[in-house]
């Protein structure tokens, strides 16, 4: 009996041990992947909340925008490769970690979509700028403002790519004759990311 | 005399011989049919440059028109209630078509007009209401331009996210295994070059996969193949229909090639489709797509059909 007695503190304290050695576990290695990740998400919220206020004239914001991560650090909505698919691998090679994309639809059902990649860094950003499986080669470049651009028009679509600071941005249009409406949107996002 | 001999021996020999390979020529061509039809696959590659202008707008009787001829010819038949039965639908079907609207850079969701004339082809056997157009999310087919629809009438359109779930064996949308009886793939002509090569009927139902398991087609083929190789996909599909109307032949760059690309043999159409892009590529000077490596998985482990160029028959239809 004198024995039992003895025993069972010991056995307490051992799980009570354990138990806190497994949460300090838990927080060491989820806390840093958690935190970067709402951080990566709010900074994004923060561009697209002003990129939706910089959307052509008589064009308005369709749905809510949606954002993906990567596998490790997924977003609300998933991971890149819910959004593009396998071509996914070719932004995560070159640093990816977060994309922003809105759409915007005027009363004809004509779409403009932005989106916004986080690729960690300026050479990253660059990197994938010049990446022919992200911006194919038969580009025209254009200076939007300050910027070189790449621009595409395959008729009727019309595409802008350019970066600024960690972002590569996207716009799409899907008639090209409102072609100068998102020149003037993609100087609109450069500002807001340079103010950023 | 011997000249005589020889000349009448030589008209009795050509005679006989003429007769001979007529008879032989015969039975080796009736063979040749009876095996062609037997192992042979059919795929039809049709165009119709008044289908759609080069800014992505479709005729839509043009279209109608496009569809209706293709279905013929790969069946044989002459109307549209024939070509089904032939192809095994009746009239308590319901057909489920996985259509694929990833819309990232250039939009290459399934153009209305041709997804219109698969329906109302349809339709000759079974209500509308019996088709289901559906999309990993009701979000992506409506990013595609489709509406939403899940009355009870017409055409029904949403996403699995709306299936009922997913199957846990085959880990495939319900939309496929408990609420169809057939399943059309209805791929857009999409090049992605690297391994894969194009993303097209294997590739089009990694869409109809839960979603944790998606990034597993990500350079594994065997995979790829193998998704189309479970029953509800395998078992119930009745045709494997491309949308070429506008597709790629490189990553992210447009071409009108104006024809779709029809077929019952998944694997087959596959092939021609590439072989198609082959084609555009070769005119542009680009290198040329090597099969991936999918399609004889497909063929050789799963049993999927066939992409042996020896084996199918490609037939070149231009309206």
């Amino acid at each position: 009996m004198p024995n039992r007695i003895g025993l069972k503190p010991i056995y307490i304290s051992f799980n009570l041990f354990i138990i806190f050695l497994a949460t300090g576990l838990f927080y060491l290695y989820s806390f840093p992947i958690n935190a970067q990740s709402t951080q990566i998400s709010e900074k994004l919220h923060k561009i697209a909340d002003s990129v939706s206020s910089a959307v052509p004239e008589g064009f308005i914001i369709k749905g809510k925008p949606r954002y993906f991560g990567t596998v490790e650090k997924k977003l609300e909505n998933g991971t890149i490769f819910d959004y593009i698919d396998g071509a996914g691998e070719n932004h995560i090679r070159h640093g990816f970690t977060g994309v922003c994309h809105i759409t915007f639809e005027n009363p004809d059902g004509d779409r403009i979509i932005a989106d916004i990649y986080d690729m960690s860094s300026t050479a990253n950003a660059s990197s994938a700028f010049e990446d022919e499986n992200i911006c194919p080669p038969d580009s025209v470049l254009l200076n939007i403002g300050e910027k070189q651009t790449k621009t595409y028009n395959y008729p009727p679509d019309y595409m802008i790519y350019f970066i600024e600071k960690n972002y590569l941005v996207h716009l799409s249009l899907e008639n090209d004759i409102y072609k100068q409406n998102i020149e003037a949107m993609a100087v609109q996002i450069i500002n807001i990311i340079k103010e950023d | 005399m011997n000249k005589k001999q020889t000349r009448r021996e030589f008209i009795e020999t050509s005679v006989k011989t003429a007769v001979g390979i007529g008879i032989a020529s015969k039975l080796i061509h009736g063979g040749k049919a009876i095996f062609a039809s037997e192992t042979k696959s059919r795929v039809v590659v049709a165009r119709n440059p008044r289908a759609i202008n080069d800014r992505n707008q479709c005729d839509s009787s043009e279209t109608t028109a496009l569809f209706d001829k293709t279905l013929y010819t790969l069946t044989n038949k002459t109307t549209a209630a024939e070509a089904w039965a032939a192809l095994g639908l009746n009239e308590k079907d319901i057909v489920a078509i996985k259509v694929n609207c990833n819309s990232w850079t250039i939009d290459l969701s399934p153009h209305k007009a041709l997804v219109n004339a698969l329906c109302a082809s349809l339709s000759a056997v079974i209500p509308s209401n019996s088709i289901i157009v559906y999309e990993r999310t009701t979000g992506d087919l409506e990013e595609g331009g489709f509406k939403r629809n899940v009355s009870n009438s017409g055409v029904r359109f949403f996403g699995s996210d709306e299936g009922g779930g997913f199957d846990p064996k085959q880990r495939l949308t319900r939309i496929i295994t408990d609420k169809c009886t057939k399943v059309i793939n209805l791929a857009s002509l999409k090049c992605i070059e690297g391994e894969m090569a194009a993303s097209l009927f294997l590739k089009n139902h990694i869409g109809s996969l839960i979603e944790d398991d998606m990034p597993k087609c990500h350079g594994d083929q065997d995979f790829m193949a193998e998704v189309s190789a479970r029953p509800s996909i395998k078992n119930k599909s009745i045709l494997s229909l491309c949308d070429g109307l506008r597709g790629t032949y490189e990553r992210g760059v447009p071409w009108y090639w104006k024809g779709i690309i029809m077929s019952k043999d998944p694997v087959a159409g596959e092939a021609a489709a590439i072989g198609v892009i082959n084609e555009k590529r070769k005119q542009e000077g680009e290198n040329q797509l090597d099969l991936p490596e999918s399609l004889s998985i497909a063929e050789k482990k799963y049993n999927l059909g066939t992409c042996d160029l020896k084996r199918i028959d490609v037939l070149k239809l231009e309206l």
